[in-house]
């Protein structure tokens, strides 16, 4: 897992607001069905699909495959993480963390600044004990 | 949308003498007065009697709004007929062509048909880049024909056009301005899955309401994405026309640089129609108005160069008038 890349860099104050995990119960106004764990852990990311309108025409350079990745919080049906680029709604992706894989199909992704996007993705399906 | 109670007004330039529309038509000699019947639904279209009112200047008649879709068929089965006649003014052209391409989205759209709305969009949107790039069509000229009513296959004809206008003068090729075209027709599909509720408020969006709009160009992505017939320009047309130069736009708050040319394009030009177009609780806007509050925003909501670009198209019709 530790081969891979580390090319999303967070803006300060979001590094700030990650630095201490705890849960959050936001599902109020973000209208969740499940409340999210505020996490800061690094994971691998792959790229398992990428829709037919966009697949000829992204540059899916080397870097947008394979990557770390940093996974911002968790839920009991989605995933967020910061992502270095923009990845679009109904990409599936594959993140590995602490001997967890999770795939996840990509809902929404939102710019925070020069690489970095902000991430939301519906988890599929969770391996665990890898 | 109704002129009055019950019927919807129609161009006198898409009656061709001689042809059976199956519809009664009428007119109306001042605002206000009800209307008489100029054609029974049994009879051609009789050729003087259409010349003796298009002579005193009548330019619209009405038809019952429950004839609406008999009057669209009409249109698209003679619209080659129409458009091709040289000897029809511009102006009445492009008057037909809005009015088919209006047609033609309307029932796709009602349809919900995704396969069948890209079939007809590349239709007539060979239709429009003919017409408007073969042409010296000026900007008031074509915002002057337009329908400017609130409604989804309204505004998205109208977006597709002004596309076409500033594709044109940005130097794009026809088949950069036909991808271009297609792609305004099918920007706002996302909406054909929000509640119409919140389509047709007569009045500002609350915050719920206003998230679920925002959706839009997200439904709109994932409705298209899979599919071969549209192009990665097409698709962002979809996807990023909410978008802002400044990363103030959504659904991604990407900056300048990151949005698709097509994008740029399309928030201009949606923009645009959005705010010379009636709203249930405003009046449309003066081009001269709208160019100045969109000028306002060159750099930060719109691509400056492409604005420059669109006033110029505003200049250079000010410069036809005065010939």
């Amino acid at each position: 897992m530790n081969s891979s890349p580390m090319l999303v860099q967070l803006p300060a104050d979001i590094r700030a607001r990650v630095q201490s995990p705890s849960t959050t119960l936001d599902q109020c106004f973000e209208n969740r069905t499940s409340n999210r764990l505020n996490v800061l852990l690094e994971g691998n990311i792959t790229i398992l699909s990428t829709p037919t309108a966009l697949r000829d025409n992204l540059e899916l350079s080397a870097s947008r495959q394979n990557s770390h990745v940093v996974v911002k919080d968790l839920s009991r049906t989605g995933v967020g993480i910061y992502y270095h680029e923009q990845l679009f709604p109904l990409e599936k992706i594959q993140v590995e963390l602490q001997h967890r894989r999770l795939t996840a199909i990509v809902v929404r992704c939102r710019y925070l600044g020069p690489k970095c996007f902000e991430v939301g993705a519906k988890v599929i399906s969770v391996q665990s004990n890898l | 949308m109704s002129d009055h109670r019950g019927f919807v007004p129609i161009s006198m330039a898409t009656l061709l003498p001689s042809a059976m529309l199956g519809i009664d038509v009428f007119v109306r000699s001042a605002p206000g007065l009800p209307s008489a019947k100029l054609f029974a639904s049994d009879e051609p279209v009789c050729e003087s009697k259409l010349r003796d009112y298009c002579n005193a200047g009548v330019t619209s008649a009405f038809i019952d709004v429950e004839d609406r879709h008999k009057y669209q068929s009409y249109l698209q089965r003679n619209w080659h007929l129409l458009l091709e006649d040289s000897q029809t003014p511009l102006e009445n052209r492009l008057e037909i062509m809005g009015d088919v391409v209006r047609g033609v989205i309307d029932k796709q759209l009602q349809g919900g048909d995704i396969q069948s709305l890209i079939k007809a969009s590349n239709q007539v949107a060979e239709t429009a880049v003919k017409l408007i790039s073969t042409n010296e069509v000026a900007l008031s000229q074509l915002c002057a024909v337009l329908h400017h009513d609130y409604g989804t296959f309204t505004h998205s004809a109208n977006v597709s056009f002004y596309a076409v206008m500033l594709a044109k003068q940005l130097g794009y090729d026809q088949v950069e301005q036909h991808e271009v075209a297609v792609g305004a027709l099918l920007h706002d599909v996302g909406k054909m899955e929000i509640d119409s509720g919140i389509i047709n408020k007569p009045g500002p969006l609350n915050l719920q309401e206003m998230n679920a709009m925002k959706r839009h160009p997200i439904i709109g992505f994932e409705k298209l994405v899979h599919r071969e017939d549209v192009s990665f320009g097409q698709l962002m047309m979809t996807y990023q026309h909410h978008e802002r130069v400044d990363g103030s736009g959504y659904p991604c708050a990407i900056p300048g640089d990151l949005i698709h040319p097509y994008g740029r394009l399309c928030a201009i030009v949606d923009v645009f129609e959005a705010l010379t177009s009636q709203r249930p609780y405003r009046k449309p806007m003066e081009i001269e108005k709208a160019m100045d509050f969109m000028t306002s925003k060159r750099g930060t909501d719109f691509d400056a160069d492409m604005l420059d670009v669109w006033v110029e198209l505003t200049n250079k019709e000010e410069v036809n008038y005065e010939q």
